[in-house]
C-alpha cells in the first residue's frame, strides 16, 4: 500500500507516457518509409516532431529525451528509488565524460565532441563546468568532488603513467556499476526485486560481457580483467569473472545468466550474440512488468527500458535510412519484433 | 488565458557595431524566443565561437582564483554592468592575469607544504607499523626472495586487489585509511611480482616509498620524520592565515570580473549562433506581438547604425512556432495537470482552465464529504507554504465538500438532509448522472476541438475527425438515437439508416480528407484500416462514456468506506480507530481518486481536442534575469 501512495503521482505519468510510445502501425510505416524524408514525414506525426525538424541532431535529441524524461519521472517517487534513477540516467554522464576525455586525449575537436554530447552546458553549472573543461586536468577539476570526479582521480596516476584513456574510462564504467549495485542494495520490497530483474539482471550480463570482452577482444591479463569488472552484479559475481579471467567457456557462463548461446559459433559470434540477446531480454523484462502490479518503480523502469530501446531502435533507422538500407535489411538491424 | 500568446516571427537586421548592446539589450527584456533562420549564403561569424572560448578559459582561470582563496560566488555585482565582449577583453585578460599571479605565489608555496605533509604523514605511517623491527630502512628496498611493495590505493579496492591475486599467493596488510584512499603494504613470491604488480596497477595503486633521506632503523626515522612533521604543519598554518587576508585583498576585484566575464561569455555564447554576411547580422525568432513597438524602441536607443525590424505573423501551419501560455496567477498551480501530458502548440487552445475545472469537479465528485473536504483542504492549505501544489489539494478539498453537501455526508455519516443524492441510498440514479456528466464532458472535449479546428482553418478536421462534426454527429446517433429507440420516439430502421450513413462517412473520412486538401484520395489504401478505424472509434465513444460510472462508483465506494470505519469507532479505543481509518481515507482514497481524475482527464477528455506537441517559449536571457 505505501508503495501505491509513493508511486500515486507517477503511475499516471508512466501511462500517458506510455500509450505515446510508437506502435506496430508507426514502426511499419517506419520500416518502410522510402528515404531519410519520408522517416521524417511519419516522424513528424508521432510525439517525435522535434526530431523529425531537425534530423541532423537527431541521435542526441532523441538520448535528451531518455534522460530528460528519467530525470523528471525521478522527481516524483520515493527518495531511494529517486535516488536509483537519478544515477541510472548518470549512464549518459559517463558517455558524455568519456566523449570528453578521447577528444581531450586525442587532441580532436572540442566543439564536436561537445555537439554529441546528451547534456548541455546550460543544464547546470556544474555541468557547464565540465562540459567546458580543455584539458583533462581541468575536467578532473571539475568533476572534483563528484563520484565520476573521484573515479577519475584514482585512475589519473595510472592514465600519467601509461597515458592510455582506457583506464579513465575503466574508472568510469566500474563507477557507474558500482553505484547502481549500491542503489538496488539500497531498496527493499517489491521495489527491490523490480530493480534486480530489470536492471540487476542486464547487469550481471553486461558484466559477464565485459569480462569476456576484456579476455577475448582486448588480451589483458586475468588479474586485470578481475580488476576491471564488478564483483557483484546480481548474477555470477566475482566467482563468474574470475572463471572467465581464468579461461571458462563463455557458452556456460551465458547459459548460467539464462542465456542458450549457439554451440557452433566463435567466440567473437557468441559475443555478438549475447550483446543482442542481453538487449532483447531487457525489453521483454519491460514488456512483462506492465502485465503485473500497477505501482512500483519496476513500472518507471519497465517505462524507461521500452523508451530507451525505442529511441535506440530510432537512431539506427535514421541511420540506415541515411544510407538507404532497404526495408528488409533494416529489420535485420533494428532489434524490434512488429508484429 | 484561453490561447498561447500571439507571436510574431521577428527578424533584425543589425549592424556589427551594434550587435553587442542590441543583444544585451534583448536578452534583458526576456522577449525573444530564438529560432533557426532560413538564410541563405548566411553563416555565423566565427569569431564570437573563438571570443566564447576566450572568456570560458578566462572563466575558468577565475573561478580557479575563487576557489583557491574561497570567495563567496553568490549575488556577483552583475545589474549595472553593460556586456561588450570585444571592449572588455583587455581588461579582463590582464586583470585576470594580476590576480594569478599575486595569488600563485602563495599557491605554488601552499601546494608544495601541503605535498609534502603528505609524505610525510605517509612516512609516519609506515614507520610506525616498522618500528618493531631491528633492520634498518634501507635493507626493506632490496629484499631477495620477497617482492613487497607499499602505497595507496581506493579504499573500495583494497578487496578487489585480493579479489584479482587469485592465481598467486599474496600477504596484504591494510595499513591506514585516509578520506577514500587506503595505505597498504602487499608481498608474494619474487617470481610472481609481475602479477602483483598488474593486479595493483589495474586497481589504481600508487606506489608511496619511503623518503630517501630516511634510513637507519625504524625508531630513530620515525623521530626524524615526526620532527620535520611539526615544522611543515606550523609552515602551512602561517600559509592559510596568509590565504585569508588575499582572499579579503583580493575577493571585490576578483567578483567583479567574474561577473564582468559571465555577462561577456552569455552574450557571445547567444550572439555566435546568430547568421552574419556583409557586416550585418540577422536575429531572428519569436517574441510576442503586443511587445515588438516597446522592444524596437528600446533597441533603437541602443543601436547607432540603421536597424531594420521585421515582424511577421507565423505562416499557417508552421510547426517550429514555440508557444507562450500565459495564465492568470491563481491558475498557475493548475498548469501542471496539462505541463504533464504536454506544452500546448501554439495553434492549440490552452486547456488549463477546462482542465483545473474538469479535474476538481471529477475529484469532487468521487470524494464528495463534508468532513473529509474539509480536512483536505486545511491539508492544501498547509502544504500551500511549501508547494503550489498545495492549492490544487485545497481546491479538491472545497469540491469535495461541495460535493459532501449536496450528498449530505460529513466523515461518512449520513449527517443532514441531502441537497442532491445519498450515494449508498440512490446508486443507480448516482451512476447515471456520472456517466450524464461523462457525457457532457466529453462534449466539452468535441466543442474545444471544433473552435481549435475553427481557429486554425482545418476543415477536414472540423468536419471529418473522430472529434469533429462528423464525429460529434455519429457519438450523438449512437447515444442520442439509441435512447430514443429505446424510448420509442424513432423507428428503429430510421435509426439503423442514420447510423449506417454516418458510420459509412467515418469508414471513408480518411479518403474525404484528402480530397478537402486538394490530395488525390486513394480509396483502396483506407479500405481496410478505414473500416478497423471505424470500428474502434465506436468502441471508443461508448466505453469512454461508461468510464465516467467510476466517478458515481467511487462516490458509493467512499461512503461505504467512510461509514464502515465510523461503525468501528465506537469502544475504548474508537477514537484511533476513527483517526487511523480517517487518515487512511484522505491520505490513501484521496490519492487514488486524484490518480483517476487525472486519469479520466488524460484519457477520455485530453484526447479529444489536445495534442500537447507545442514547444515551450524560451526566451533569450541572461542567467538569473527576471521574466520581462
Amino acid at each position: 500500500m505505501l508503495s501505491a501512495v509513493g508511486y500515486a503521482s507517477v503511475q499516471a505519468q508512466v501511462r500517458a507516457r506510455r500509450s505515446r510510445l510508437l506502435d506496430d502501425d508507426d514502426w511499419h510505416r517506419l520500416f518502410d518509409a522510402h528515404g531519410l524524408e519520408r522517416a521524417r514525414d511519419v516522424l513528424a506525426g508521432t510525439r517525435y516532431t522535434g526530431v523529425a525538424a531537425d534530423v541532423t541532431h537527431a541521435e542526441r535529441t532523441l538520448r535528451r529525451r531518455v534522460h530528460r524524461e528519467t530525470v523528471s519521472l525521478a522527481d516524483d517517487v520515493p527518495p531511494r528509488a529517486r535516488d536509483l534513477l537519478r544515477w541510472h540516467a548518470s549512464r549518459y554522464d559517463v558517455q558524455d565524460i568519456k566523449l570528453l576525455v578521447r577528444a581531450l586525449h586525442y587532441d580532436r575537436s572540442l566543439e564536436q565532441a561537445r555537439a554529441a554530447m546528451t547534456v548541455h552546458a546550460q543544464d547546470g553549472p556544474d555541468v557547464a563546468a565540465w562540459t567546458r573543461a580543455r584539458s583533462l586536468r581541468a575536467l578532473l577539476e571539475a568533476l572534483d568532488g563528484s563520484p565520476y570526479g573521484r573515479a577519475l582521480a584514482n585512475a589519473w596516476e595510472r592514465y600519467q603513467a601509461e597515458h592510455r584513456p582506457f583506464y579513465l574510462e575503466v574508472a568510469l564504467d566500474l563507477a557507474f556499476g558500482r553505484g547502481l549495485v549500491k542503489r538496488i542494495d539500497a531498496l527493499g520490497g517489491g521495489d527491490a526485486r523490480d530493480a534486480e530483474d530489470l536492471l540487476g539482471r542486464w547487469l550481471a550480463r553486461t558484466n559477464l560481457l565485459a569480462a569476456v570482452r576484456y579476455r577475448a577482444l582486448a588480451g589483458i591479463r586475468p588479474e586485470e580483467v578481475v580488476n576491471f569488472c564488478l564483483h557483484r552484479d546480481f548474477g555470477g559475481g566475482l566467482a563468474m569473472v574470475q572463471r572467465v579471467a581464468a579461461g571458462a567457456p563463455l557458452r556456460d557462463e551465458a547459459a548460467a545468466l539464462g542465456v542458450e548461446l549457439p554451440s557452433e559459433a566463435s567466440e567473437r559470434d557468441a559475443i555478438l550474440e549475447l550483446e543482442r540477446r542481453t538487449e532483447m531480454l531487457r525489453r521483454d523484462a519491460a514488456r512483462a512488468r506492465f502485465a503485473r502490479v500497477p505501482f512500483g518503480l519496476g513500472l518507471v523502469l519497465a517505462y524507461l527500458i521500452l523508451l530507451e530501446a525505442e529511441v535506440q531502435d530510432l537512431i539506427r533507422l535514421l541511420e540506415a535510412k541515411a544510407q538507404d538500407l532497404s526495408a528488409d535489411d533494416l529489420r535485420s538491424h533494428v532489434p524490434r519484433e512488429v508484429t | 488565458m484561453w490561447v498561447p500568446e500571439r507571436l510574431v516571427e521577428l527578424s533584425l537586421f543589425v549592424s556589427e557595431r551594434d550587435l553587442e548592446p542590441v543583444t544585451a539589450t534583448i536578452m534583458r527584456e526576456r522577449v525573444l524566443h530564438v529560432g533557426a533562420q532560413e538564410t541563405e549564403r548566411w553563416s555565423p561569424a566565427p569569431k564570437w565561437a573563438e571570443l566564447a572560448e576566450t572568456y570560458r578559459a578566462l572563466e575558468a582561470r577565475l573561478e580557479s582564483v575563487r576557489e583557491t582563496l574561497e570567495v563567496n560566488d553568490t549575488d556577483l555585482p552583475s545589474g549595472d554592468l553593460q556586456p561588450r565582449p570585444e571592449g572588455d577583453r583587455p581588461d579582463v585578460e590582464s586583470e585576470a592575469l594580476r590576480l594569478e599571479t599575486r595569488v600563485g605565489g602563495w599557491q605554488d608555496e601552499r601546494d608544495a607544504a601541503l605535498g609534502e605533509l603528505r609524505d610525510l604523514e605517509a612516512a609516519e605511517t609506515q614507520l610506525e607499523l616498522l618500528s618493531a623491527l631491528d633492520a634498518p630502512v634501507e635493507q626493506l628496498r632490496s629484499l631477495r626472495h620477497h617482492h613487497l611493495t607499499i602505497g595507496s590505493l581506493p579504499a573500495e579496492n583494497v578487496d578487489r586487489v585480493a579479489a584479482a591475486l587469485f592465481q598467486v599467493a599474496f600477504v596484504l596488510i591494510p595499513l591506514d585509511r585516509s578520506g577514500d584512499r587506503a595505505l597498504v603494504a602487499v608481498a608474494t613470491a619474487r617470481e610472481d611480482g609481475h602479477v602483483l604488480d598488474r593486479a595493483l596497477a589495474s586497481a589504481f595503486f600508487e606506489p608511496v616509498p619511503l623518503p630517501h633521506q630516511v634510513r637507519g632503523p625504524p625508531d630513530e626515522a620515525l623521530e626524524t620524520v615526526r620532527a620535520e612533521l611539526r615544522e611543515v604543519r606550523e609552515r602551512t598554518g602561517e600559509l592559510a592565515a596568509k590565504g585569508r587576508e588575499l582572499s579579503d585583498e583580493v575577493g571585490p576585484t576578483l567578483r567583479a570580473t567574474l561577473a564582468r566575464v559571465r555577462l561577456d561569455l552569455e552574450l557571445c555564447e547567444a550572439m555566435r549562433h546568430f547568421p552574419y554576411r556583409d557586416d550585418v547580422y540577422v536575429i531572428g525568432g519569436w517574441m510576442p506581438a503586443r511587445r515588438v513597438d516597446e522592444l524596437e524602441a528600446r533597441l533603437r536607443d541602443v543601436a547607432e547604425d540603421q536597424l531594420v525590424v521585421e515582424a511577421l505573423p507565423p505562416a499557417a501551419g508552421r510547426p517550429s512556432v514555440p508557444s507562450l501560455v500565459r495564465n492568470p496567477r491563481w491558475l498557475k498551480p493548475f498548469e501542471p495537470l496539462v505541463s504533464t501530458f504536454g506544452v500546448a502548440g501554439y495553434d492549440e487552445l490552452n486547456p488549463t482552465l477546462v482542465a483545473a475545472v474538469a479535474f476538481l469537479f471529477m475529484y469532487g465528485m468521487m470524494f464528495g464529504d463534508l468532513g473529509h473536504g474539509l480536512l483536505l483542504t486545511l491539508l492544501g492549505l498547509a502544504l500551500r507554504r511549501a508547494t503550489s501544489f498545495g492549492t490544487v489539494v485545497a481546491a479538491a478539498g472545497v469540491t469535495s465538500m461541495a460535493f459532501g453537501a449536496l450528498y449530505g455526508v460529513a466523515f461518512g455519516a449520513e449527517a443532514f438532509h441531502a441537497l442532491w443524492l445519498q450515494p449508498l441510498h440512490d446508486i443507480f440514479p448516482l451512476l447515471i448522472a456520472a456517466v450524464v456528466a461523462g457525457v457532457v464532458i466529453l462534449n466539452v472535449g468535441f466543442a474545444l476541438n471544433l473552435v481549435s479546428a475553427w481557429r486554425t482553418r482545418d476543415t477536414a478536421r472540423f468536419w471529418l475527425d473522430k472529434s469533429g462534426m462528423l464525429g460529434v454527429a455519429l457519438y450523438w446517433a449512437l447515444l442520442g438515437g439509441g435512447l430514443a429507440v429505446f424510448a420509442g420516439r424513432i423507428p428503429t430502421g430510421a435509426w439503423l439508416a442514420v447510423v449506417a450513413l454516418l458510420a459509412v462517412a467515418m469508414w471513408f473520412r480518411e479518403p474525404l480528407a484528402e480530397r478537402i486538401e486538394g490530395a488525390k484520395p486513394n480509396v483502396g489504401a483506407h479500405a481496410v484500416t478505414g473500416f478497423f478505424e471505424l470500428f474502434e472509434a465506436i468502441i471508443a465513444y461508448l466505453s469512454n462514456t461508461l468510464s465516467f460510472v467510476r466517478l458515481g462508483a467511487f462516490a458509493v465506494a467512499h461512503e461505504g468506506l467512510s461509514q464502515m470505519v465510523l461503525q468501528y469507532s465506537g469502544g475504548q479505543m474508537g477514537w484511533l480507530v476513527f483517526l487511523l481509518g480517517t487518515t487512511l481515507i484522505v491520505g490513501f482514497e484521496g490519492l487514488i481518486v486524484g490518480i483517476q481524475a487525472l486519469r479520466l482527464s488524460y484519457y477520455e477528455f485530453f484526447g479529444r481536442f489536445f495534442q500537447g506537441r507545442g514547444t515551450p517559449f524560451r526566451p533569450l536571457s541572461f542567467a538569473g534575469g527576471s521574466d520581462a
